[in-house]
């Protein structure tokens, strides 16, 4: 990318850090097209938003297809779509473990897969979502981790398979965050968590479009397959 | 032959046309022409395609086709596609019936 006003993908839209990715695309004059399950309330001249489950094949693909047809090309993708479920593996069910790899690892999955092959013929730029819970081997987040860990397997690779056409894929890891995703975790455990930092503070919206900033640059096109994580958490 | 039977030919012989593009959109200038019938070969050791070009074939056939009929087809590179022995892309011909199938399928549901 992405010098100016570009096309961007970016998923789970409908709150939290993938709202805030949103505006702050937006605002700097990027076409941002969103999606999530539900129906967003968010109204912003140059963004318009699909319903769609990431993990569902066929209907991501129409929304490629429109994508194509519209547009010609895309620029970014953001793969922020994320669930997670803390719990200890003695009790975690199935279910749970087919939800969290679908969207998490299904999702980003399709959606690279879709936006390579429109990003082909021009080059782009790819950022997937992992977490510090990884490198962090968090006990309680068993599959959310795991989860993670496939996703930056799945940078790495898919970052040597795109190269040809131009494509980098990275990652960012954020350490917590105050979203959904944390907000049922108790204080105990979310300080012990941050005092494993390097810098003990919660993680912001924008230290996270810090790092996306940085792997979107025109002169980032040489970054491809790195996980950054924030707080100073080192992956390994 | 059947209606059925005869929109799968019609669509067959479409999709054989598009394959033919998207093979001309992938000539390299100065090299040797690649050769277009229903016979040429895709996957193997006689194929003309490296495992890139092919990759870019698969694909650009697919965007062709789904600008040609209007509408999203299932993704082409399924479990079978790398098969030498059962692959439909095996040949142009293979390839073609085998999208006319996904296309018919999918329009019938």
């Amino acid at each position: 990318m992405v010098n100016s006003a570009g096309i961007m993908l970016i998923t789970g839209t409908r709150k939290g850090i993938g709202r805030y990715l949103v505006e702050h695309y937006v605002k700097k004059g990027n076409r941002v097209i969103g999606c999530s399950r539900q129906p967003t309330d968010l109204k912003l001249d140059g963004y318009e938003h699909f319903c769609l489950d990431v993990a569902d094949e066929p209907r991501v693909k129409e929304v490629f297809f429109e994508i194509r047809k519209k547009y010609g090309h895309l620029d970014v993708l953001i793969n922020n779509a994320g669930i997670a479920s803390m719990n200890h593996i003695l009790l975690t069910p199935v279910s749970t473990v087919t939800s969290i790899f679908n969207t998490n690892v299904i999702g980003t999955f399709i959606f690279c897969r879709e936006a390579a092959k429109i990003m082909k013929k021009t080059g782009g730029r790819i950022v997937n979502f992992s977490t510090a819970a990884t490198p962090l081997r968090l006990e309680g987040e068993a599959i959310y981790a795991a989860s993670k860990a496939a996703v930056v397997s799945l940078t790495e690779i898919l970052a040597r398979e795109l190269a040809d056409f131009k494509i980098t894929v990275n990652a960012v890891g954020p350490s917590p965050l105050k979203t959904d995703l944390t907000r049922g975790v108790p204080q105990d455990k979310m300080d012990r968590l941050i005092n494993r930092q390097a810098i003990r503070r919660f993680a912001e919206f924008r230290d996270v479009s810090n790092v996306i900033d940085f792997f979107l640059k025109p002169e980032s096109d040489f970054i491809t397959g790195q996980i950054v994580y924030l707080g100073g958490i080192t992956g390994s | 032959m059947s209606k059925k039977g005869g929109e799968v030919t019609d669509i067959r012989l479409r999709v054989q046309q598009l394959i033919y593009e998207a093979i001309d959109d992938l000539q390299e200038a100065g090299k040797e022409r690649i050769e277009k019938t229903p016979e040429t070969v895709l996957l193997g050791r006689s194929s003309a395609f490296d495992s890139l070009k092919l990759v870019n074939l698969i694909v650009a056939v697919e965007q062709r086709v789904e600008e040609e009929f209007g509408f999203a087809i299932s993704a082409i590179a399924n479990e079978k596609a790398m098969s030498e022995k059962s692959s439909p892309l095996r040949s142009v011909s293979t390839l073609a019936e085998f999208i006319a199938g996904i296309i018919s399928e999918q329009r019938h549901g």
